[in-house]
């Protein structure tokens, strides 16, 4: 029989559990892929990456919120990050569009007793917009995983808990919206003087759908040197819907001439893979930092990224009336991707230059190789990828000598990326491909400046 | 999950509440219509006290009362709530459906635990508004369909910080906010080209564009009294699909489908509330909603086309009423909580209107030389709503665990229109009622 | 570090970074949509503009300005217009009305003739850039039927240049297909020898062969490509003079013209008219695409195909050029990797149907000229 003793740390448990699943609420947590792209925190950047074994700050909010149980105190991070991306086929620029935009990181750690638990909340802010969706025409080749997918806002807000001194969970549920519209217009559109004489009017009813899927993360301290971690991402899948219609009259030909459209197009708006991170952190000295991920991305559950079109166009020409109409109109299918899965990995070390309770001066290197899911396009399709080799290096001062008005540090930190992506070869099965050969390739270039407050 | 589900439930009674609630997250997602902050309020206290709380928010909902309530925190602090509601909307008499909305809130608020001169300054905050099914929802009808324009406001993933400023070094008992409400709207581009080989091509891109509007507050506390003023910018969200078509049979006029999907007026809001006792909380405030400034939902379509007719809405004054009774006894406190609001309406009744054209002019019918009308059928009425709520907290050793509840009640008054359905005879009366309740669990430590 | 400067950095780092608030996701700038690219050559061919032909006094594309003259076939080679054109006559018959309407009848026109027209000098209002084509003007008779063998008109010119400077084309005429030759492109031409080098009595096929089109190989061998009335056909010559049929489709005893199959559901009566080249894609295969005329009830439209060893070819579904019944097309690689077509289009004046040469290049967004402001 349960004592009141007992009980009363178990009904917090019982309280807290339903807190963490609580904090799993649709809607209420949000998490993107964009972060696979670009990172996050200029810290975790310049590191490569590799910290899912021990990150403890606002970036455990992306790479394992396990972490985030790991804070000594309030840790509040503001930074800017941006990539260029230099990327052509054929030696045509192909004018991917940069990516840049505000990061925030929260980490609140709170103890009752021999239970810490913390509070994370992670945002990546575009500057450009929250999210951009784009249909994939198969005859234009774009640079799959840099024109759309990153341009997403990333937002999470995760729970942490130290169970034992050596033991750090975490969770949370990322979120994601696809949409269906449907798209009425009515009236009148003159064939001869179209911009003077169209009288129509529309009608739009919109959903963004929220979609939910979960994130669980653990670091294991197995000693001052040794750190372990793992992180599980779940997949999601988003389907977005376009339904138009235009049922109406062309003019200005003598009688008017009724016209019916109807298009639908399923589109895969994004497809983001189930993931699975182990991280090894080691500290063979005090000053040095040494650490190594290795992720393995289910990329092989990747739908179709051609929309599914169905067009119809019924126009009741009169007699004598010219007026070209085509008779048959073809939508599009669904075409496999035949995706594989990826192994990406992570290295990074820090090594701390100075340290002292006045300040702190650590520098940072790191290399990430995230090889491609995406065959080489010898079909239909042209989503061009190619592997990424990605050389990091950054620097971060912390300034102690605060009190009385920070009870802790502040942070400045920098890194930069340069990423090769090789030049690769697509060449088609037909001879008669619409578009034929092809080579894609280039660089990309990014920093992350980031400035924090971590009070003790 | 389900492991741990069963787990909690084995536990205690208050956790077989928690996990009933609980089931609702697990339930597979449903396309549905969440509540607005400003139709039903923010947070299980201020929704159960009429709406109120401009004067007196002490925790995460001072986010969207009274930023300024913010720098009366001294606790962090982390919420989780669940409401629902539903619409048994009448008109002539049948039902008239408009889908049941759930949703889940989330809020957090942190001291900033500076030192020295600026210690016990600064308190950020932050609410998360999530619809658990849809997070945007944009109905936009043609004018002369009916509809409830007011209450059938589109929904959206509603993100509000907040930073709370104490001024209690200069002037005791002052406090500012700053709160901003993260609203999105959609941009889009739909490319329809013609290819050889009679094949239609298109392209879409949808944006998704974010817009902070401002929600600016002061509270001042003097003795068992409060004040609050608020003031909340207008929140918009546009949607634009331009549609453009390259090399058709026919060359036709890029359309540009436009509508503002989800509209709160400016509001202005100023309250003032007295401890009367101990424990006894009574509070009295005035909205000032600004719906003048509407332009309705619709645009026009083509440069050429008619512009839609004006919707002629006029700025409410809504009063509000909140009382709340606690009882306390050795760490735990009993909170009783009811209220009253009057919500008028601010839209005129379903009418013929004034036609305009393609400049906003009224339109003239070139048969009879008399203007033309069109029909606008926006339904809406006065509104009273009822709230009662409880509310439970409980000290622990380093901290303090919250569970609220609340439920209101709309009545919304029978209304006679000016034109009838569409192929109906005789002029539209519509009515309703919208039972909504909720709950809310927080730790603040 | 004093609480008053702790204070100052906190808030000049806050403030730095408030800076970068500024964006927010709301700037929403459209960037464009992925453009098309294409290196295998299919098209769609886009119609060149008249600022980049230099023939102004003509729609747009067209190669020559003709107002009276019927263009039927031609080629550029060597900076140099070969066609064969004829002018209208002045009293013309009524149109035959068995014909299309996109068909020149020749009761209306005087005899086809082969003509050479020069290319225009660049100018400097037209743009800048100096480039391999641009409009001709000027044009001069070449060849016309003199032989018993010829019939009373010549046409289908194609122009080959061999490793000492010397020019030959090859022309067809109703008996079949002959060559001329000439000491360069720019000089007199004369005929080899007094009979065709390929007809009907050869094999060729069951019509008279015409629209030959030559590829040198990389053995030295030539091979012609030509329409035979029942298709296209392949013949191979050591010297370029004497031509032997090669088979199309080794699955039959007979020597069948090339394997292309219509699309399924295709309504097309026939094809013909071809023009080969050879190019190399950037994956380094070298193919031959075969360009020609495909013969529909609602008018011809200009397809292409591939092939590896140039015999047995995999055939584009679609349209390369479709506009205003295209036909005899005539194709050249450029430097750039571009392809350029020459084709003749329905034109008609003062209702007479004398089809005009044009240019389409493919890719379509690549320019002759910067578009005047």
């Amino acid at each position: 029989m349960v004592g009141p003793g007992m009980a009363r740390p178990r009904v917090l448990l019982a309280l807290l559990g339903g807190l963490l699943l609580g904090s799993l609420a649709p809607g209420s947590l949000a998490r993107a892929t964009p972060p696979d792209t670009t990172g996050f925190g200029a810290r975790a950047n310049a590191l490569g990456g590799a910290v899912t074994a021990d990150v403890d700050d606002g970036a455990a909010n992306y790479f394992n919120p396990a972490g985030l149980a790991r804070a000594e105190g309030l840790t509040l991070g503001l930074g800017y990050f941006s990539l260029h991306s230099r990327l052509s086929i054929e030696g045509s620029d192909s004018e991917v569009e940069r990516i840049g935009g505000l990061e925030l990181g929260v980490a609140a750690p709170a103890s009752f007793g021999w239970l810490k638990i913390a509070f994370g909340l992670g945002l990546q802010l575009p500057d450009q917009r929250l999210s951009r969706t784009r249909s994939a025409v198969p005859e234009r080749p774009r640079w799959e995983m840099y024109d759309t997918r990153p341009h997403r806002v990333f937002l999470a807000a995760n729970l942490g808990l130290r169970l034992f001194d050596w033991l750090y969970l975490g969770g949370g549920i990322i979120f994601q919206s696809p949409s269906q519209m449907y798209v009425e217009i009515r009236g009148d559109a003159d064939i001869v003087s179209p911009e003077r004489r169209t009288h129509l009017e529309h009608q739009f009813k919109g959903d963004l759908i929220s979609q939910r899927y979960p994130i669980f993360g653990a670091q294991l301290r197995a000693s001052d040197w040794l750190s372990v971690g793992l992180t599980y991402r779940g997949s999601v899948t988003l389907d977005n819907g376009v339904q138009a219609i235009i049922d109406g009259h062309f003019t200005g030909l003598g009688d008017p001439i009724p016209v019916d459209f109807y298009l639908q197009s399923l589109a895969l708006g994004l497809f983001a893979p189930q993931q699975l991170a182990l991280g090894i952190a080691l500290r063979p000295s005090p000053r040095l930092r040494l650490g190594v991920d290795l992720t393995w991305i289910d990329w092989s559950g990747h739908g179709s990224l051609i929309s599914r079109d169905e067009v119809r166009l019924d126009v009741a020409v009169p007699p004598g009336v010219d007026l070209s109409i085509p008779d048959r109109i073809v939508g599009r299918s669904a075409i496999p991707l035949g995706l594989s899965d990826t192994l990406v990995t992570r290295l990074g070390a820090e090594y701390a230059l100075h340290d002292s309770e006045v300040y702190g001066l650590d520098l940072r290197g790191g290399y990430v190789y995230q090889p491609t899911p995406f065959p080489a396009q010898t079909g239909i399709t042209n989503f061009v990828d190619s592997d990424r080799h990605i050389f990091t290096l950054g620097a971060g001062l912390a300034l102690r000598d605060l009190e009385p008005t920070v009870a802790g540090e502040l942070r400045l930190e920098g890194s930069l990326m340069l990423a090769l992506l090789p030049e690769r070869m697509h060449q088609k099965r037909s001879l008669v491909d619409p578009v034929g050969d092809y080579r894609g390739g280039g660089w990309q270039f990014g920093f992350n400046l980031g400035v924090g407050l971590a009070f003790r | 999950m389900g492991t741990l589900r069963a787990s909690i439930e084995a536990k205690t009674c208050r956790s077989l509440l928690l996990a009933w609630s609980l089931g609702w997250i697990l339930l597979p997602t449903s396309v549905a219509e969440a509540t607005s902050p400003d139709l039903f309020g923010f947070g299980s206290r201020s929704m159960s006290m009429g709406m109120t709380g401009v004067s007196f928010a002490d925790d995460y909902e001072a986010l969207y009362s009274n930023p300024a309530g913010l720098a009366r925190i001294r606790e962090s602090g982390l919420f989780l709530g669940l409401s629902a509601a539903s619409f048994e909307l009448e008109l002539d008499g049948s039902p008239h459906y408009l889908e049941a909305a759930r949703a889940t809130t989330l809020g957090f608020q942190l001291p900033i635990p500076f030192g020295g001169s600026l210690r016990d300054m600064l308190v950020f905050g932050g609410g998360f508004y999530t619809p658990l099914g849809v997070v945007l929802r944009s109905d936009v009808l043609f004018a002369d369909e009916a509809q409830w324009p007011i209450l059938a406001r589109a929904q959206s993933v509603s993100i509000i910080l907040g930073l709370g400023v104490d001024l209690h070094r200069w002037i005791p008992g002052l406090h500012l906010g700053l709160g901003v409400n993260a609203m999105a709207g959609v941009h889009g581009r739909l490319l329809v080209e013609f290819e050889d080989g009679n094949r239609f091509v298109s392209q879409t891109e949808t944006q998704l564009l974010s817009r902070f509007d401002p929600i600016l507050g002061v509270a001042y506390d003097r003795g068992d009294l409060s004040f609050g003023l608020t003031y909340h910018r207008e929140v918009r969200s546009e949607i634009r699909l331009d549609v453009q078509t390259e090399s058709l049979p026919v060359e036709l006029p890029t359309f540009a489908i436009t509508a503002v999907a989800q509209y709160d007026p400016h509001i202005l809001s100023a309250e003032a509330s007295w401890r009367a006792r101990a424990g006894t909380l009574l509070s009295l405030g005035l909205h000032w909603r600004m719906w003048s400034l509407w332009p309705g939902m619709l645009e026009q379509t083509t440069a050429s086309s008619y512009q839609p007719p004006s919707p002629a809405f006029h700025d409410t004054f809504s009063p509000r009423l909140g009382v709340e009774q606690t009882f306390s006894r050795r760490g735990t406190s009993l909170r009783l909580r009811g209220g009253y609001a009057y919500e008028p309406t601010a839209a005129p009744p379903a009418r013929m209107a004034q036609a305009l054209d393609s400049r906003g002019e009224p339109r003239i019918d070139p048969a009879t030389g008399e203007p033309s009308r069109t029909p606008i059928r926006y339904l809406d009425s006065d509104r009273h709503v009822l709230t009662l709520g409880i509310g439970f907290e409980h000290r622990l050793p380093e901290a303090r665990l919250f569970l609220d509840a609340h439920a209101q009640l709309h009545w919304i008054v029978a209304r006679d229109h000016e034109l009838p359905a569409a192929g109906a005879t005789t002029n539209m009366q519509s009515r309703g009622l919208i039972p909504a309740f909720g709950w809310t669990g927080g730790l603040e430590w | 570090m004093s609480a008053a400067r702790a204070r100052g950095a906190i808030l000049a780092s806050l403030l730095l970074f408030a800076l970068s608030l500024g964006a927010c996701a709301m700037l929403g700038d459209e960037t464009r949509f992925p453009f098309r690219v294409t290196t295998s050559g299919v098209g769609p061919f886009r119609q060149l503009e008249s600022y980049e032909t230099g023939v102004t006094l003509a729609p747009k594309g067209q190669a020559v300005a003709s107002r009276s003259v019927a263009m039927q076939s031609g080629m550029v080679a060597e900076g140099q217009l070969f066609f064969a054109a004829a002018p209208m006559l002045m009293d013309a018959p009524p149109r035959d009305e068995s014909l299309a309407e996109w068909e020149i009848d020749p009761l209306q026109i005087e005899p086809l003739r082969l003509m050479r027209a020069r290319a225009i000098e660049q100018t400097g209002t037209l743009g800048g850039r100096t480039v391999p084509l641009r409009g001709f003007q000027e044009p001069t008779l070449l060849l016309e039927a003199s032989e018993a063998w010829e019939g009373s008109e010549l046409f289908d010119p194609h122009l080959v240049i061999l490793d000492d400077g010397r020019a030959r084309l090859y022309y067809a005429a109703a008996g079949g297909i002959g060559v001329a030759e000439a000491s360069s492109a720019e000089g007199a031409f004369s005929r080899i020898g007094s009979e065709p080098i390929l007809d009907q009595a050869q094999g060729a096929g069951p019509e008279s062969p015409r629209s030959p089109s030559l590829l040198r190989m990389s053995d030295g061998r030539w091979w012609m490509y030509y329409d035979a009335g029942d298709g296209i056909r392949l013949a191979s010559s050591e010297d370029g003079l004497r031509f032997a049929p090669i088979d199309g489709d080794e699955t039959t005893a007979e020597l069948d013209p090339l394997r292309l199959e219509a699309p399924a559901e295709s309504l097309e009566r026939g094809l013909g008219m071809p023009s080969a080249l050879v190019a190399e894609t950037p994956s380094g295969r070298r193919l031959i695409r075969l360009y020609f005329e495909v013969r529909l009830d609602e008018g011809p439209l200009v397809s292409m195909a591939a092939s590896e060893d140039g015999v047995h070819f995999e055939r584009y579904e679609g349209a390369s050029f479709a506009i205003d019944a295209p036909g005899a097309p005539r194709v050249q690689l450029l430097e750039g990797g571009q392809t350029l077509l020459l084709a003749s289009q329905a034109r008609a004046q003062l209702g007479i149907q004398l089809r005009a040469l044009v240019f389409a290049v493919t890719p379509s967004a690549h320019l002759f000229a910067d578009e005047p402001e």
